[in-house]
């Protein structure tokens, strides 16, 4: 892909990736600190799994979005030198992580999110975007299992467990809409045929989601209101901390070889 | 009596055309956990064909005390252990085919030799 | 009593045997499985005092996986490429991965997790003190990677065939495993040497700090040689007499000065000892005497680091309880899934 050369359809695809890239990234360095402070030692193991999973998918998808919009930015340079305005993550990505119910939560509707949406991504028209979506898919699949496993665990364990799952999902689900809510570049790409828009898995996203806390004897919160606003860059103020702290070390040592 | 998840032991077959090894143990408190403590203890590196988790209590050794009964009477039978007859020679050949087949086994069964 | 101890490993260690075999019989036996080089396995007979030694040992080597995950595991969030980032997480990953492996193998010898755990945090059991300094600047996990990987696998690869079965083999897994993460600390404060000159000062600070931790005290006190030895050499001469340790700890240290000075070099960076050179008719490097009075300083408990890593942890295990309970309870209230058939 040469600089100049990006299309219309490559820069649509490019800020499809990008969305994808920045939820994946932002989860993950959620994810980074529960480790060494996770409630089992194999817990620190899982969560690392999945944040190791979360960052391979940011790495390839960033990399893809800097070479399809004509900038030639790497993968390094779009996660260390964006400011908060300009990362296109969700809302529900950069939630603080609350307790470890709350970050199930998050898991539960994230994991369940990606492997439908990444599935129908491996069918779309960007050959790279598809073959890694198609990789993606596999793997959110396992993050799934162990979101749904701890769903039901902490929703038919203790009383507490039961009343911390259920907290947990009241607080999450309110930012779920915007995983499946479109800008311009994805409402093209899904009119063109080029690439399914979120919105298409929303009602698979819903019964899978409702089965997993309907086992967990639980239930499905309908939240009255939506947060919004991550996909056009208005973040919380969390974020700016979030960014500050990931960024640090790259900004400190301009020009700096890794 | 001690309180905490139970043991399981963990059983991989490392790919096709080989059996499953045990590689170690985990402690988890139901089977599913114990699947998942055992696939990201064990089967980060490499990609294993198949995965058991067993109950520990659920194997039952032979008394250390019952060795000797046990397996004293495999002493003594040089008959059976192979190199004891004549080799057969080149027409004979095609007829020691396990061979192959046991020198891919992982030789300590630690499993540790199929990670990559 | 939990099922490991019952079915694989039966009977508990020092358990009955229902023969009418003495403690000398039995310590012969022991000895004769020693001396032939056997390795000797959970439902053998075994002195007291071995079962204790390799308790405190497994224990302690267990608890220094889990809190040397610590200080790498700050700079997680703020590794400067994603690529770092990911060869992080791989290997702090790996470290949990080698307390499980061995806190398994201790069980095996009647004791339980959690009750080492507990120890660890109540201050009954210890961690190495090496990871009781902190990591201030991203170069640091780039130093403990090389330096403290790097002793523990000069420690540790003894380890691999140490006469405790379930040890030794714990110790194959962990040791292939510590190789990766001395290379991957190698490239890294490679990187750092020929970036620029911040960057390589950065490396300098951190290798400077990372030194005699790995020195002094991933290797012990001193077991050799004269006065200075004392008690060290004689806990020494017990563990190899008992096949749990292969070499002093003053030979390993000499291993690992060895290896690190010419990759030194090669990194462009300099060792924080003036006194290493190369001694021909040793055919060895010396280095400086240790200076064992920081070493004693550094003892659990008494620095800041030291107490700021197992409060993080204890938090860590505190604020988990409800998990874990959670767990538990769902297990109880669901046989299917605690694997038990179906009533
Ligand atoms: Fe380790
Ligand atoms: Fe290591």
């Amino acid at each position: 892909m040469t600089t100049e050369a990006a299309t219309a359809l490559e820069r649509d695809f490019a800020r499809c990736a990008l969305r994808l890239g920045d939820d994946a990234l932002v989860l993950a360095q959620r994810l980074c600190t529960w480790i060494t402070r996770a409630p089992t030692l194999e817990e620190d193991l899982a969560l690392s799994n999945i944040a190791l999973d979360l960052v391979g998918h940011a790495r390839a998808l960033l990399s893809l979005s800097g070479r399809l919009d004509g900038t030639g930015r790497t993968e390094d340079e779009l996660a260390q030198l964006r400011d908060g305005r300009e990362f296109r993550n969700t809302l529900l990505a950069e939630l603080p992580n609350g307790d470890f119910a709350v970050t199930i939560a998050r898991q539960l509707a994230f994991s369940h999110y990606a492997r439908l949406h990444y599935a129908d991504l491996a069918g779309c028209a960007e050959p790279e975007l598809a073959a890694l979506a198609g990789r993606a898919a596999r793997e959110v699949d396992y993050h799934r299992l162990h979101a749904d496993g701890w769903t039901v665990r902490l929703g038919l364990g203790t009383e507490e467990s039961r009343r911390r799952m259920q907290d947990g999902l009241d607080l999450v689900w309110p930012y779920t809409a915007e995983l499946f809510a479109a800008d311009e570049a994805v409402a093209r790409l899904d009119a063109a045929g080029a690439g399914p828009a979120p919105a298409r898995v929303l009602e698979r996203w819903r019964r899978a989601t409702a089965e997993t806390v309907s086992r967990a004897g639980l239930r499905l919160p309908e939240p009255g209101w939506s947060a919004d606003g991550g996909r056009e860059g208005l973040h919380s103020e969390e974020f700016g901390a979030l960014l500050a702290e990931m960024q640090s070390t790259y900004r400190q040592y301009p020009g700096g070889a890794w | 009596m001690s309180a905490g998840p139970v043991s399981w032991e963990v059983f991989l077959c490392p790919r096709r055309g080989l059996s499953h090894s045990h590689v170690g143990s985990v402690r988890a408190a139901d089977v599913r956990l114990a699947q998942a403590a055992a696939r990201d203890l064990f089967a980060r590196r490499g990609r294993p064909q198949s995965l058991w988790v067993v109950r520990s209590q659920d194997v039952h050794a032979v008394l250390p005390d019952e060795k000797d009964p046990y397996f004293a009477a495999a002493d003594g039978k040089p008959f059976r252990r192979p190199g004891h007859f004549t080799a057969l020679g080149a027409v004979g050949a095609g007829l020691s085919a396990d061979a192959d087949a046991d020198a891919d086994e992982d030789a300590d069964g630690s499993g540790v030799s199929d990670d990559h | 009593m939990t099922g490991a101890k019952q079915a694989t490993h039966d009977p508990p260690p020092g358990g009955t045997t229902g023969a009418e075999r003495d403690e000398a019989d039995l310590l012969t036996r022991f000895e004769a499985l020693l001396a032939a080089g056997e390795s000797v396995e959970p439902h053998d007979w075994v002195p007291d005092g071995y079962r204790r030694m390799l308790v405190r040992q497994i224990a302690q080597h267990a608890h220094s996986e889990i809190i040397g995950m610590q200080p790498e595991g700050a700079w997680l969030t703020r590794a400067p490429t994603l690529y770092r980032k990911a060869v992080l997480l791989a290997k702090v990953q790996d470290e949990a991965g080698h307390g499980l492996y061995l806190y398994s193998a201790a069980e095996t010898l009647g004791v339980d997790r959690a009750d080492l755990l507990d120890a660890l945090h109540r201050g009954r059991q210890h961690s190495s003190a090496a990871f009781d300094h902190p990591a201030l600047t991203w170069a640091d996990t780039g130093a403990i990677a090389w330096l403290t990987d790097g002793a523990a696998v000069v420690n540790q690869a003894p380890l691999c065939r140490t006469s405790y079965g379930p040890y030794a083999r714990a110790m194959r897994r962990v040791c292939q495993e510590e190789g990766f993460h001395v290379q991957q600390g190698y490239d890294q404060l490679l990187a750092l040497s020929r970036g620029t000159p911040e960057q390589k000062r950065m490396a300098q600070d951190a290798v400077d700090r990372w030194w005699l931790p790995a020195v002094a005290l991933m290797f012990g006190p001193p077991d050799t040689g004269g006065a200075a030895a004392g008690v060290g050499a004689a806990t020494s001469r017990q563990a190899m007499a008992w096949g749990v340790k292969r070499h002093t700890n003053d030979e390993l240290r000499q291993r690992f000065v060895d290896l690190c000075v010419p990759q030194a070099r090669e990194l462009g960076l300099t060792l924080p000892d003036p006194a290493i050179r190369w001694n021909p008719e040793r055919g060895h490097h010396d280095f400086g005497p240790v200076d064992w009075a920081c070493y004693r300083r550094a003892l659990p408990g008494d620095s800041h680091c030291a107490r700021r890593r197992i409060a993080h942890r204890a938090a860590a295990h505190r604020e988990g309880a409800w998990v874990r309970e959670a767990a538990e309870a769902y297990a109880r209230r669901s046989p299917e899934a605690a694997g038990e058939p179906a009533a």
